[in-house]
C-alpha cells in the first residue's frame, strides 16, 4: 500500500522531466499508459514495476479525463514524468472541475462497480499523494522507487568492469537516454476537436445490467 | 480488431471471448453476451481474455459484476488468458475468491470435467 506522503522533489537540477498533454476523451490515458511504459524501461523498471505504474497512471488519467475534466476534450490532463536518482514520479494534474474528495467511498459500494481506479493507484505505487492545486485543479503524485540497479540514465559513457570475470548479473549499459528534457509546451499530442469516437464517455447512471434469468 | 464480447456455447459450457480493450465501453456487448449464455441456461461460464491486454478499473468492475450474477445463479466460472498482471489485479479486488484461473481453455475443459 502507498503512503500518502509524498515528498516534493525539492530541485529540480538532475530531474529528467517529460510532459504530456492529453485531451479529456476517454481512451487517451492509454497514450499516457504507452508513455510511462517507455519511459520505465528506460530505467530497467522490472516488467512487473512497469506494469504497476502503467495500470497506477492510467487510472490517474481516467479520473483526470471523467471526473477532473468533466469530459471536456479541449481540457488537457497534464501527465509530467520525472525522473531522480532514487525515483520516478508521474504527477497527473487536471483543472477540478470535480474535486477529489479526501475520503472516498469503498470501491464497488455504489452500486455500480466502479470505483476500484484509486483503490488500484494507493496498492501499486510506492507513494501517491492527493493534491489541491493553487489553481483549483487537483493532482495526482504517483511514485515508483529505483532500486540502485534501476539508476536512470544520464549522460553517454563508457564502463569498465569492476570484475571482469563474465556474470549473470551485468551492470545496466549506460546508454544515450531517449528520454529529452522539456520546457514546459504543447506535446505533439494536441487538443483534439470533439468528434464522434470509439472512446467517447459513456454514462454510468443507465448501465446495461446482467439479467438475473438462470 | 472486434470491440465486442463474443460469445458461444459447447454444450452446457458458455464463453465469452473478451476483446483487446476491456472498458466501459465493453459493457453493453459484455451484458448481451452473458444474458445469451443465461438464457440457454449454462452451467460453467469461461471469461476468455486471451485477446486483451488492456482492462483498465471500470472493465474490471464489469467482470465483477458479471461474476457475481453467475455465482449467485448457481454458474461455475472459470477465467484463462490473463497476464501476471492482471491476475494480480483480479486477486487485489477479490474476483480469485469467486472464479477459477487457468492458464486455457483446455485446461478449463480438463478441469471442469474432471470435478
Amino acid at each position: 500500500m502507498a503512503t500518502n506522503n509524498v515528498e516534493p522533489i525539492q530541485s529540480e537540477e538532475n530531474v529528467i522531466k517529460t510532459e504530456l498533454y492529453l485531451p479529456s476523451i476517454l481512451g487517451y490515458e492509454k497514450i499516457a499508459r504507452g508513455a510511462v511504459a517507455a519511459l520505465a524501461e528506460q530505467i530497467d523498471l522490472p516488467a512487473d514495476r512497469i506494469e504497476d505504474l502503467k495500470t497506477a497512471v492510467a487510472e490517474a488519467c481516467m479520473n483526470a479525463i471523467e471526473h477532473g475534466n468533466n469530459l471536456t476534450s479541449g481540457i488537457n490532463v497534464t501527465v509530467a514524468m520525472l525522473i531522480t536518482a532514487d525515483k520516478l514520479e508521474v504527477r497527473v494534474a487536471d483543472v477540478g472541475v470535480q474535486v477529489i474528495p479526501e475520503t472516498l467511498p469503498a470501491p464497488g459500494t455504489s452500486g455500480s462497480m466502479r470505483g476500484w481506479g484509486m483503490f488500484f493507484i494507493k496498492n501499486l505505487v510506492d507513494e501517491m499523494a492527493i493534491k489541491r492545486l493553487p489553481d483549483g485543479g487537483n493532482e495526482v503524485r504517483m511514485i515508483i522507487h529505483i532500486t540502485p540497479t534501476e539508476q536512470p540514465q544520464q549522460e553517454p559513457k563508457s564502463i569498465t568492469p569492476v570484475d571482469p570475470k563474465p556474470s549473470a548479473i551485468q551492470p545496466a549499459e549506460k546508454k544515450p537516454s531517449a528520454v529529452q528534457a522539456v520546457e514546459k509546451k504543447p506535446s505533439a499530442i494536441a487538443p483534439q476537436e470533439q468528434k464522434s469516437s470509439a472512446v467517447m464517455a459513456t454514462k454510468t447512471d443507465d448501465e446495461p445490467k446482467p439479467s438475473s434469468e438462470n | 480488431m472486434s470491440k465486442e464480447v463474443d460469445h458461444r456455447m459447447q454444450g452446457k459450457i458458455g464463453f465469452m471471448d473478451f476483446p483487446r480493450d476491456v472498458t466501459a465501453q465493453t459493457r453493453e456487448t459484455a451484458y448481451n453476451a452473458y444474458n445469451e449464455l443465461a438464457r440457454a441456461k449454462v452451467d460453467v461460464i469461461g471469461l476468455n481474455f486471451e485477446a486483451s491486454d488492456y482492462l483498465n478499473s471500470a472493465g474490471i468492475g464489469l467482470v465483477i459484476s458479471l461474476v457475481e450474477d453467475a455465482v449467485q445463479a448457481g454458474r461455475t466460472v472459470y477465467t484463462y488468458g490473463l497476464s501476471s498482471h492482471y491476475r494480480k489485479l483480479f486477486s487485489m479486488v477479490g474476483l480469485t475468491e469467486r472464479i477459477t484461473l487457468v492458464a486455457n481453455e483446455t485446461e478449463m475443459l480438463e478441469q471442469h470435467g474432471s470435478d
